[in-house]
C-alpha cells in the first residue's frame, strides 16, 4: 500500500539544518498493522506527516497504493488524504468550538456526503467508540480518554483504508490507552491499514511488524507474531 | 458545510467576545459614518435634479470682467428677462423671479389684521407663470394665468396649513409688511427639499412693482443696477444646447449697453441648473465640502478594515489548531478561505445592521444640524431608495472582501503540521511588513484628520478674532420694516431714551453682511464709467460713530433722507488713482442715476467675510434703504433692555412682529459652511481616531503574545518595565514617523488648496504638524501602553512556561 524510497527531510531555519529524514525507506502492505519506535527527534512524527501527505518530503520517492504521490499539489493531496487516511494524534486535536457529534461529522463534510448518510456513519460509529451518550458534549467537557475515543471516531467516520497514529496513547492512562488500542486493532482486523508511532513497547505489541528508526534512518525490523 | 461554517463562527464569535466586539465596533463605527456621509452627500447631489425638463432649464446669472479680476452674481438687471424673451431665439420660455427673505405677513379678515408671521426663509418668491412651465412646480388649486395679475398669490400647501388650517384658503386676503393686500388665487405642492428654487407664498411678477413702488420707479427698467436676488429662469427649446444660447448672449449684451467699457466688462452666463447647487460663484455651496465628506467617508471605511484586518489576523494564531485540523481532515485551502469570509461576513452583516439601525437614529440630528447651518432639511424616507440599497449592499461585500480575504488567505495557508504544533510563527502569519504598512496607513488617516482639524479651526480662530476694522460687540440690530422719516426719527429718539442704550444707527446693512449692492459708478467728470463696480452702503450719520470706524479724510455724513453726501473708503480712493485721500473731498460720485458729494474717506474695513478683498465702497445716507436698526447697548442688563426695545419697536409698527439679533451672532453664520466643515471634520477625526485605537490595540496584543517569551527572558535578565515597554514602544514610534513623512505633505498641500479660498488666511505653520505627530504619539502611547504594561508587569516565570 505504502512503499517510500530514500526519502529526505531536512528542516532549514536561519543558521542549522537539521536533517529529520536521512534517505529513509520503508513499505507498508494493505491490512497491516505497523508500530514505529525511536528515541524523540528522530524523525518518526516527520515520516508519519509525509505518509499522510500534510509534508512533503525534499528528494525520494513515496508511492500511495502504487501511484507516484511525491510530486502532487496541495488540492491533490487534501483530496487524496480526506478518502484514503485518518489522523489520530496524541493531543486528540478536536475542534475547541465543535461538539464531539460535529468533529466527527467534519471529514464527512468535506467528502460532501449528505445529511441522512452523515447521521448514520456518525452515530454508527460514535456507538463503537461508546460515547454515543456524549454527542452533544464539547471536547472540553470529556475526558482524556472520551476525547481520544472521539478523535478515533473521527480518523476512521470515512471509513479511510490507512490509519495514521502518533503516540495515540502518550497523553493517556494505561486503562484508556488500552482501550484505543483495542479500538485500532479492531478496525486493523476488520481491513483498516495501521500505522502508528509509539514510545510504549505495550502498546507497539498490538502491532504486526516493529520499524525501528534512529537519525532518520530505519536501524532495524521486528516482525511480531 | 456553510451551515458548519455558520455554527463555528457563530460559537468562536460567542468565545471571543471582547474580540468580537472590538471588531463590531470598528465597523460598525466607519459603517454608520459611512451611511450618513453618503445621505448627506447624495442629498446634495440630487438637487434639482427632479425637474423633468431638467436638461433645458437654465438660469441667466452675470459676471464681470474687470481689470480687478472677475465678479459674480447669480441675479440679472430686473428688464433682462423681457428682453431675453423677445430676443434670444432658442429660449422657449423665460421667468424673472424674485425673493424676498424677510416679509410679516397679516392675515386679514374683513379689512383688519388679525394674525401676524414672519417669513423670514425663502418666504415671499415673486415669479412669472412661464416658471410654472419651466420647473415641475404642481398647481393644486387654482390658475397660473392668474399670475399674469398684480396682488395675487398663491400658498404651498404648508403655508395654507399653517395660516388657514383646513380652511379653504382661496379667496383670503394677506397683507404683506402692513402695505399691501393681496389675494390668494390658488395652492401649489409644496417644494421639495431638494431644490435651491422656492418659496412659500408664491406672489405674481406684476406684485412686485406694488409691492416695491420705489424698485418699480428707480430700477425695474435700469440696466446698470443688480440684484442678487432678481434671477432669470429659462426652458430652452429642445435641441438647442446651453453652447448655442451662450454664444448669443455678447451680441444680446451688446444691443443694451452702449458704452464701451460696460460692453467690455459685463457678461451672461446661460447657467445649467444643474449646476446651480454647487456653484460657489453663484452663491452655491462649496462642492469641495461635499467632496471632502466622501473622502472621509472613504478614509473612515478603509481604516475601519484596516483595523479588522489587523485584528483577525492577530486572532488567526488562536485559530492555528483548527486550521490544522481541517487541512487534516482534507479541508482545501479555498474551503478554509471560504470559511473565514463566512466568518468575516458574519460580522460585517451584523456591523451593517446596527449601523444601519444607528444611522436611522442619527439622522434626525444631522438634518436638524445641517438644516440649522445652511437651511437644508433632509427626509430620510427620500434619502433610503433603491440606489441607497444597491450601494450599501455593494459596501458591505466589499468591505467583507476586503477585510476578510488577507486574513482568510494567512490563515488558510498555514502548514497543517505547524498549525497543529501551535507554532505559527510572525514569518508564517504573512510577515508582519504588511500588517505595519496597515498600521502607517491607519496612522497617515488619523495624522491627516488631525492636522485638517488643526488647520481649519485655527483658519476659523482667525476669523473671528481678527481686526475686521469695526466694532461689532454689544450691538444689537432688529429690522426695519416701514421707511417713513418721522416714524424713524420718533424711534431713534425714543431708543436713545433708554439709558443702557449708547448709540443708535440706520443701515441698510451692517459693515460686514452678505447681501451687498454693487453699482457702476462714474466720478468727478471723467466721461466714462470707472473699470470696477462700486459697492454701495446706506446708513445714517451715525454709522461710523457705532461702529467704530474711522474717519481718515473730510467729515462724516450730515443728516440728510436722501442721497446727496457719502463717505468713501480708501480702497475706492486708490481705485480712483488719486493719490490722497483729500483729492476726492467735494468731488462728485454718479452712481444709481444720482450724483452724489463725497465728504469724507473712511478707513478700509471688511465689507464681506474674510473670503474676499475689500472693495471699493460709498456709504451714503438715504431713508428708503434702512432696513435695519443698530443699538450700541451697554450689555449690563440686557434682557431688560431688549425688553424696553421691543416695546418701543412694537408701538411704532404694531403690524410687525419684534425681531433682534447680536451682530456677533450673525458674523458667526457668515462662516457658517467653515462652522459645519469644522463639526464634520472634528467628528470624523475623533472617530477616526478611536477606530485605529481599536486597531493598534489589537495589533499590540498580538506583538504581545509573540513577544510573551523574549519579555519574560528580558525580565529574567534584569530588564526594567521602562525597557519592556520601549521594546514595544520603539516600533510604533518608527511606525507614526514614517506615517508623519507621508501625511504631512499629503494634508499640507490639501489644506493649502482650501486656505486658497480666503483672501485673508493663516499660514501652515510648523507647529500644526509637530502638534498632529505629538498627538498621534500619544494617542499611540496610551493605546500601546496599555497593553504592553500589561506584559512588561507579567510575571516572568509564567510568561516562560507557556513555551
Ligand atoms: N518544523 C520544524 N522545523 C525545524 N525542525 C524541525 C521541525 N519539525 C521537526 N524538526 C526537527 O526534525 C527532527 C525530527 O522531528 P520529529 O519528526 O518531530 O521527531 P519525533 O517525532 O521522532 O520526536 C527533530 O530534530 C526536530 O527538532
Ligand atoms: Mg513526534
Amino acid at each position: 500500500m505504502l512503499k517510500i524510497t530514500n526519502l529526505e527531510k531536512i528542516y532549514r531555519t536561519e543558521d542549522i539544518e537539521t536533517v529529520a529524514l536521512n534517505k529513509i525507506s520503508a513499505d507498508v502492505k494493505n491490512g497491516e498493522f505497523v508500530a514505529i519506535m525511536g528515541p524523540s527527534g528522530c524523525g518518526k512524527s516527520t515520516l508519519l506527516n509525509i505518509i499522510g501527505l500534510l509534508d512533503d518530503a525534499d528528494t525520494g520517492s513515496f508511492l500511495f497504493n502504487n501511484e507516484e504521490v511525491i510530486s502532487y499539489n496541495e488540492r491533490k493531496r487534501a483530496d487524496l488524504r480526506k478518502r484514503n487516511i485518518g489522523f489520530v494524534f496524541q493531543s486528540f486535536n478536536l475542534i475547541d468550538e465543535l461538539t464531539v457529534y460535529e468533529n466527527v461529522e467534519l471529514p464527512l463534510l468535506y467528502l460532501g456526503i449528505d445529511a441522512d448518510e452523515r447521521k448514520k456513519r456518525v452515530e454508527a460509529v460514535l456507538e463503537k467508540v461508546q460515547i454515543m451518550h456524549r454527542r452533544n458534549h464539547f471536547p472540553q467537557q470529556l475526558s482524556g480518554g472520551q476525547q481520544q475515543r472521539c478523535a478515533v471516531a473521527r480518523a476512521v467516520v470515512n471509513n479511510p483504508k490507512l490509519i495514521l497514529a502518533d503516540e495515540p496513547t502518550g497523553n493517556l492512562d494505561s486503562k484508556n490507552g488500552n482501550e484505543v488500542m483495542e479500538l485500532l486493532t479492531d478496525l486493523n482486523s476488520n481491513g483498516t491499514t495501521v500505522v502508528m508511532v509509539t514510545h510504549s513497547e505495550h502498546d507497539a505489541r498490538y502491532a504486526h511488524r516493529i520499524i525501528r528508526m534512529l537519525d532518520g534512518q530505519v536501524v532495524m525490523e521486528n516482525v511480531l507474531s | 458545510m456553510l451551515q458548519n461554517y455558520l455554527k463555528i463562527a457563530y460559537r468562536t464569535l460567542l468565545r471571543y467576545k471582547a474580540y468580537t466586539a472590538l471588531n463590531v465596533l470598528g465597523l460598525t463605527l466607519g459603517l454608520t459614518c459611512a451611511i450618513l456621509i453618503y445621505l448627506m452627500v447624495s442629498f446634495h447631489l440630487s438637487f434639482d435634479k427632479f425637474h423633468s425638463k431638467a436638461d433645458r432649464v437654465v438660469r441667466i446669472v452675470s459676471y464681470f470682467n474687470t481689470p480687478d479680476g472677475e465678479f459674480y452674481t447669480p441675479g440679472v438687471p430686473a428688464p433682462l428677462g423681457d428682453a431675453a424673451r423677445t430676443e434670444i431665439a432658442p429660449l422657449e420660455k423665460v421667468s424673472m423671479v424674485y425673493n424676498e427673505d424677510n416679509v410679516t405677513v397679516a392675515l386679514i379678515e374683513n379689512n383688519v389684521p388679525t394674525k401676524k408671521f414672519k417669513e423670514d426663509n425663502g418666504g415671499l418668491f415673486f415669479v412669472e407663470p412661464d416658471l410654472f412651465s419651466i420647473l415641475d412646480l404642481k398647481i393644486l388649486k387654482g390658475n397660473v394665468q392668474d399670475l399674469t395679475q398684480p396682488n395675487v398669490v398663491f400658498l404651498t400647501e404648508k403655508m395654507a396649513k399653517k395660516y388657514y388650517g383646513d380652511k379653504d384658503p382661496i379667496g383670503k386676503i394677506l397683507r404683506l409688511d402692513a402695505r399691501l393686500n393681496v389675494k390668494i388665487v390658488g395652492i401649489v405642492q409644496d417644494f421639495p427639499s431638494n431644490t435651491d428654487i422656492k418659496g412659500s407664498i408664491i406672489a405674481s411678477y406684476l406684485t412686485r412693482d406694488t409691492y416695491s413702488p420705489e424698485w418699480a420707479k428707480h430700477m425695474k427698467m435700469h440696466w446698470g443696477g443688480i440684484n442678487s436676488s432678481t434671477q432669470c429662469f429659462a426652458l430652452l427649446k429642445p435641441n438647442t444646447n446651453i453652447e448655442q444660447v451662450q454664444k448669443l448672449t455678447p451680441a444680446f449684451m451688446a444691443k443694451h449697453y452702449t458704452s464701451a467699457e460696460e460692453r467690455k466688462s459685463r457678461f451672461l452666463y446661460i447657467q445649467p441648473i444643474s449646476n446651480i447647487h454647487f456653484n460657489e460663484n453663484y452663491n452655491g455651496m462649496p462642492k469641495s465640502i461635499i467632496t471632502t465628506l466622501a473622502i472621509i467617508g472613504l478614509l473612515l471605511l478603509i481604516t475601519a478594515c484596516i483595523n479588522f484586518i489587523n485584528m483577525a489576523t492577530a486572532q488567526a494564531l488562536k485559530r492555528s489548531k483548527e486550521v490544522g485540523v481541517r487541512k487534516v481532515m482534507g479541508s482545501s485551502r479555498g474551503q478554509l478561505f471560504w470559511q473565514f469570509i463566512a466568518e468575516t461576513a458574519i460580522i460585517t452583516i451584523l456591523a451593517g445592521l446596527i449601523s444601519y439601525l444607528l444611522a436611522t437614529m442619527l439622522f434626525p440630528l444631522l438634518s436638524n444640524w445641517q438644516e440649522g447651518i445652511i437651511g437644508y432639511r433632509m427626509i430620510f424616507s427620500e434619502l433610503i431608495d433603491l440606489r441607497f440599497g444597491v450601494i450599501f449592499t455593494f459596501t458591505i461585500v466589499l468591505v467583507i472582501f476586503i477585510s476578510g480575504s488577507y486574513p482568510g488567505f494567512v490563515l488558510s495557508g498555514f502548514n497543517p503540521v505547524v498549525a497543529l504544533k501551535g507554532k505559527i510563527s510572525t514569518q508564517s502569519l504573512g510577515g508582519v511588513s504588511i500588517r505595519k504598512a496597515l498600521v502607517v496607513t491607519q496612522f497617515v488617516i488619523t495624522q491627516m484628520l488631525i492636522i485638517g482639524t488643526i488647520v481649519v479651526s485655527s483658519q476659523m480662530n482667525y476669523f473671528i478674532t481678527s481686526e475686521m476694522g469695526f466694532k461689532h460687540d454689544a450691538i444689537l440690530q432688529m429690522p426695519v420694516p416701514q421707511q417713513d422719516a418721522t416714524k424713524l426719527q420718533t424711534l431713534k429718539t425714543q431708543f436713545k431714551e433708554i439709558p443702557s442704550i449708547e448709540k443708535v444707527t440706520y443701515i441698510w446693512t451692517p459693515p460686514m453682511s452678505q447681501s451687498h449692492n454693487t453699482t457702476n459708478v462714474k466720478y468727478d467728470n471723467r466721461q466714462t464709467d470707472e473699470k470696477f463696480s462700486l459697492n454701495t452702503k446706506f446708513a445714517d450719520e451715525d454709522y461710523v460713530g457705532l461702529y467704530g470706524i474711522k474717519i481718515v479724510a473730510g467729515r462724516n455724513i450730515a443728516h440728510i433722507d436722501t442721497m446727496r453726501e457719502t463717505l468713501v473708503n480708501e480702497e475706492l480712493v486708490k481705485r480712483l488713482g488719486e493719490k490722497s485721500n483729500d483729492k476726492v473731498l467735494n468731488k462728485i460720485l454718479e452712481f444709481n442715476g444720482r450724483k452724489i458729494t463725497i465728504v469724507g474717506v473712511v478707513k478700509d474695513y471688511h465689507v464681506e467675510t474674510l473670503h474676499s478683498k475689500i472693495p471699493p465702497l460709498a456709504i451714503t445716507s438715504t431713508t428708503n434703504m434702512y432696513h435695519t436698526v443698530a443699538v450700541k447697548m451697554n450689555m449690563a442688563d440686557a434682557q431688560n433692555t431688549i425688553k424696553k426695545l421691543d416695546k418701543i419697536w412694537s408701538a411704532t409698527f404694531p403690524d410687525f412682529v419684534f425681531e433682534y439679533e447680536f451682530y456677533d451672532e450673525a458674523i458667526g453664520k457668515m462662516y457658517q459652511i467653515e462652522t459645519a466643515m469644522l463639526d464634520l471634520i472634528q467628528a470624523f477625526a475623533l472617530i477616526a481616531i478611536l477606530i485605529g485605537c481599536l486597531g493598534l490595540y489589537g495589533l499590540v496584543s498580538f506583538m504581545v503574545a509573540q513577544k510573551t517569551k523574549e519579555v519574560g527572558v528580558r525580565k529574567v535578565l534584569g530588564a526594567s518595565v521602562g525597557q519592556i515597554l520601549w521594546l514595544f514602544g520603539k516600533e510604533f514610534s518608527i511606525l507614526i514617523i514614517i506615517a508623519f513623512i507621508i501625511a504631512a505633505p499629503l494634508a499640507w498641500w490639501v489644506l493649502n488648496g482650501w486656505l486658497q479660498d480666503f483672501q485673508y488666511r493663516i499660514d501652515i505653520g510648523v507647529g500644526i504638524f509637530i502638534m498632529a505627530v505629538l498627538l498621534t504619539g500619544l494617542i499611540a502611547a496610551i493605546t500601546v501602553g496599555w497593553q504592553s504594561s500589561r506584559a512588561a508587569l507579567a510575571n516572568p516565570v509564567k510568561s516562560l512556561r507557556t513555551e
